[in-house]
């Protein structure tokens, strides 16, 4: 391969995401086109840009998620790519297929990938079919005769959990912890989504209590050859939304790690996919089980950049550019531990988000310490879009050399005028639990939950 | 057109009362309106035209900005030229449809901020007008 498919990009995204993209863009020396919405103009990143043009008013469905407009943008400037970064137009199918229509580049994996992972059910049996532990359960709906039912209860494990397959948001479904509770948690399950949801269909899936989030990030080039680059620990979450991410996860054993690292990788050449992405876990007991695949670059990926060493979105461009791979399976190890702390624009305790101008900004620095950020002094954080506006990352040669300059690095910080999430990080750096490490996804609400208590 | 040459306009219109002035010398142009309110018996020193703030047309889209009509040779509107709202001043092209831009005010339009063959972007300013 020796010419590139494209020499100039259009970051179809905002905020740090796009500063991210622009960077590796420009450092492989391709031409980087910025487009923004009315309320973005001021971004760092469309100052920075070869080319900025406005795409729309600040409401997104004309704006970012408008894919009418972007490839118009993409006419307009030239264009020969469209990174999308995360949220957004990044896992949209239909948006991969109208650039491939227009025959220009999308960066990340075909259309083809985006849909078949996109569906809960038919990404499951790829899984299954390359190896890929998933929560067992019921293959589909739940039949009516009550001893089939004890059986698929038996092969799956006791606690489970009965959903109804119209149900959704916590809303219509019931935990078994014995088989005495089965039947009557069935029939009663059906019965309320008979009523609730117009349809009694019921499921059953193991129930895990304490799961953590861990999860795979892959690379995946157009010649047959994915690599995997470790896991993130993301355990630590408030209502499904990541606050602190890192690698390796702590406790975890390596072997079993990289057995599940090497069937993500099978995973990936038996779907043809590529690109960059993540395969998600639950991970409870010492078993895996994946729950999604997210089929782009995650906010979270500089985490494994500060380990392995990998610049993971100039690896994204370059295999959109028709490149191989630029590293191997066996270059690829983890050198000592990093976290990221997700700062938001909000309060730091009631979460609430909190819009406004910047009135002053000195990030922090020195050894281990990255931090990726659109902010700077006088920026105005719009209120229409998510409220992340830096990301700080500390890599340290163990966890406890992270922790500690992480916590330097969040004190140093100075961010004010607007609300942000710097003070919860603060706490969490010297909370017994995350000290200690390994930790569940309830651990953040549990002890938010505590502190509101000892507050009363 | 020196601040100087435009000092001196502003003070001999303070002088004889005039309300607006307009001049055009090698492609710049110049306008002046003066404001109603001022005492011109008062003012020793002229100041620096303060003229109020100039209202823009803005593109309604993206696009490549066409200021002449591509089967005619004339551009839609002139600078300095009275202009009626609604009135067509330019359109932007996409391929090979183009896109009516109207002026969405009456007045005189007084600076072109963007160029012919341009790429625009949505609410881009496009022409001054006062």
């Amino acid at each position: 391969m020796s010419n590139p498919l494209f020499d100039s990009v259009l970051i179809a995204n905002r905020g740090e995401i796009a500063l991210r993209v622009l960077r590796a863009a420009r450092d492989i020396g391709l031409r980087t086109i910025a487009v923004h919405s009315q309320a973005d103009a001021g971004l760092r990143h469309v100052a920075l840009a070869d080319q900025a043009i406005c795409i729309g008013p600040a409401t997104a469905s004309e704006s970012y998620l408008n894919s009418k407009r972007l490839l118009q943008a993409a006419k307009l400037t030239g264009a020969g790519a469209i990174h999308p970064g995360y949220g957004f137009l990044a896992e949209n199918a239909g948006f991969a297929a109208d650039i491939e229509e227009a025959g220009l580049i999308f960066v990340g994996p075909r259309s083809a990938s985006i849909r078949l992972m996109g569906d809960k059910v038919s990404a499951k049996q790829a899984m299954l079919e390359a190896g890929v532990p998933c929560v067992p359960g019921s293959p589909g709906a739940l039949p009516a005769d009550a001893e089939q039912v004890r059986h698929i209860a038996e092969t799956c494990g006791y606690p489970l959990i009965v959903k109804a397959s119209g149900g959704g948001g916590g809303r219509g479904m019931r935990i078994v912890r014995t088989p005495a509770e089965l039947d009557e948690a069935v029939a009663m399950t059906r019965e309320e989504a008979g009523r609730a949801f117009g349809n009694p269909e019921v499921y059953l899936e193991k129930f895990l209590e304490h799961p953590r989030h861990i999860e795979i990030q892959i690379l995946a080039d157009n010649f047959g050859n994915a690599v995997w680059l470790g896991e993130r620990d993301c355990s630590m979450q408030r209502r499904h939304q990541k606050i602190i991410e890192e690698s390796p996860a702590p406790g975890v054993d390596r072997d079993a790690i990289a057995l599940i690292g090497e069937r993500c990788v099978k995973a990936c050449q038996l779907i043809g996919y590529q690109g960059a992405g993540t395969f998600e876990f639950l991970y409870e007991n010492g078993e895996f089980f994946f729950i999604e695949m997210n089929t782009r670059v995650q906010v979270e990926h500089p985490v494994t950049e500060l380990v392995t060493g990998v610049d993971i979105v100039r690896e994204q461009l370059r295999i959109a550019q028709g490149f191989p791979l630029s590293i191997n399976q066996s270059q690829i190890t983890l050198r000592g531990h990093a976290i990221e702390c997700r700062i938001n624009a909000e309060d730091p305790f009631s979460f609430i988000p909190a819009p406004g101008t910047v009135n002053s900004w000195l990030p922090p620095g020195g050894p281990g310490i990255r931090i990726d950020s659109h902010l700077y002094s006088g920026y105005q954080v719009p209120p229409h879009y998510d409220s992340l506006v830096a990301k700080f990352l500390a890599h340290g040669a163990t966890r406890e050399e992270a922790i500690n300059r992480m916590a330097g690095a969040l004190g140093e910080a100075q961010l004010t005028g607007i609300k942000h999430s710097i003070p919860l990080h603060q706490r969490l750096m010297s909370e017994p639990d995350f000290v200690e490490g390994g930790f569940d996804i309830h651990h953040l609400e549990r002890y938010l939950n505590q502190d509101q208590e000892v507050s009363k | 057109m020196s601040p100087e040459f435009i000092e001196k306009v502003v003070f001999l219109l303070q002088k004889h009362s005039l309300k607006a002035f307009e001049f055009e010398q090698a492609g710049a142009f110049l306008s002046l309106k003066l404001d109603a309110q001022t005492n011109v018996g008062s003012i020793v020193h002229p100041q620096p035209v303060e003229v109020e703030p100039g209202k823009f047309i803005h593109s309604p889209a993206m696009g490549v900005l066409r200021l002449t009509h591509p089967q005619r040779e004339e551009s839609f509107v002139k600078l300095g030229s009275e202009i009626k709202e609604g009135q067509i001043i330019a359109f932007l092209q996409n391929d090979e449809l183009l896109e009516e831009i109207k002026a969405n005010c009456s007045g005189v339009l007084v600076a072109a901020v963007a160029q012919e063959g341009q790429v625009v972007g949505f609410a881009q300013p496009i022409f001054e007008i006062r």
